[in-house]
């Protein structure tokens, strides 16, 4: 599991290309059903289970990386 | 008498009135308690018979219940006269010589069901089948989809009725009053239908990563959807039921409050059958807390609007958007004038 991977499985959750690890995620697009799909996703991909308390709380994609990565 | 007071005399004491569903009634003494005009019913489950009467002791006037829902014995505080397996008990009863107590009793309100929806009247002027005409099976089968109550609230808005129910009516005030929950679905209308004095509104959400989302949360919570967008139901003259895709299911009554300010809320979120693991759980609970925002952003735009610009009158200005307005406004206009031509 590398940064690319977990940014690819952020991208897809968000329906979005591609996404760049400086970006912001306000509450217009990471609300609790991009939470809820982004687990489902990380489970699929790289086998982890996350928190979606600690997930519904991140500003930015590099927050979120950095989460999947210490999980 | 303004209009709105008039109709809604008329419309509480002729019509059935969706007032809950079984599924918050299951127990022996569950009940849930509504504010409807100037009455304070209660739906309570006696020893597994549901019945429906005014929260009113017909000893001295007390009400037996204090709050909108619980789990607790028909007992009056003041005396100690209760109500248990359809038989009114009263205390000391030899002492009452002077009184015929064969008279004494609950005043109990009609009771009819759809589904698993309950439905209480005063006095009907139709039967429940014929004021829900074809939108009946359509209920039924919502109904039964509909699991376990998982958010109850109550509160007063600061409205005449007309104007809160006129509002959950139309999809134009959506972009402006709820910019960050309801306006991000991008509702776009599929079908507006009309059953006699009931309708239903069907939208497609156009946020492409919500549909998707919305997609896949469908396959993972295993949820039984028949439509995968929105819906919102007007169960004439004052229920609202509305979902998205069926995971949840909101149900809302804008009752007429006891002056032409107030409109008592009441409002309950229903989970299908779901999954349960910490996922849905948070997922749930966070669709309440949508919810709860929403109608707090509608409360806080209806109690603005003056009370006297709301008639039966077709709207003058009308967006495509709030045709079910004039159609709600028609059905109106209709009681009123055969009112006045009794």
């Amino acid at each position: 599991m590398n940064e690319n991977q977990i940014l690819d499985v952020i991208a897809e959750t968000l329906e979005m290309d591609s996404i760049e690890i400086t970006m912001d995620l306000d509450e217009r697009i990471w609300d609790s059903l991009a939470v809820v799909v982004f687990i489902g996703s990380v489970s699929n991909a790289f086998n982890k289970i996350l928190d979606p308390s600690e997930l519904y709380d991140v500003k930015n994609v590099q927050q979120l990386v950095q989460l999947v990565i210490d999980s | 008498m303004k209009d709105s007071q008039i109709l809604s005399k008329i419309l509480v004491d002729n019509y059935w009135h969706l007032v809950g569903h079984k599924s918050e009634l299951m127990n022996d003494k569950d009940y849930i308690k509504l504010d409807l005009l100037n009455r304070n019913i209660v739906v309570f489950n006696d020893d597994g018979e549901l019945l429906a009467f005014d929260n009113i002791c017909p000893h001295r006037g007390t009400k037996f219940f204090s709050d909108v829902s619980g789990n607790q014995n028909i007992l009056c505080p003041y005396h100690g006269w209760s109500y248990r397996k359809g038989e009114l008990k009263i205390p000391k009863k030899k002492e009452f010589s002077n009184c015929n107590l064969d008279e004494a009793d609950l005043n109990k309100l009609n009771l009819d069901y759809c589904g698993d929806f309950i439905f209480v009247s005063f006095n009907p002027k139709q039967s429940l089948d014929e004021q829900l005409s074809k939108l009946k099976p359509i209920l039924e089968e919502i109904s039964n989809k509909m699991v376990s109550r998982i958010d109850l609230d109550y509160y007063e808005w600061s409205c005449d009725w007309p104007i809160a129910i006129e509002n959950a009516l139309e999809p134009y005030h959506i972009a402006k009053v709820h910019p960050n929950t309801l306006s991000l679905l991008k509702l776009k209308t599929e079908q507006d239908l009309s059953y006699n004095e009931n309708s239903i509104w069907k939208a497609r959400i156009n946020n492409k990563r919500i549909e998707a989302g919305m997609q896949k949360i469908h396959n993972d919570f295993d949820v039984d959807v028949d439509y995968d967008g929105y819906q919102s139901i007007l169960i004439f003259p004052f229920s609202f039921l509305s979902f998205t895709y069926g995971f949840t299911y909101s149900l809302q009554n804008f009752f007429p409050g006891n002056s032409s300010k107030k409109t008592n809320f009441h409002s309950r979120l229903f989970s299908s059958k779901v999954n349960k693991n910490d996922l849905t759980e948070y997922f749930l609970n966070s669709t309440i807390k949508t919810n709860r925002k929403i109608f707090s952003e509608d409360e806080n735009i209806c109690s603005q609007v003056y009370e006297d610009a709301w008639n039966v009158e077709p709207l003058k200005f009308c967006q495509d958007g709030e045709l079910r307005i004039n159609h709600f406004r028609e059905k109106l206009k209709y009681i009123l004038t055969k009112r006045e031509t009794q």
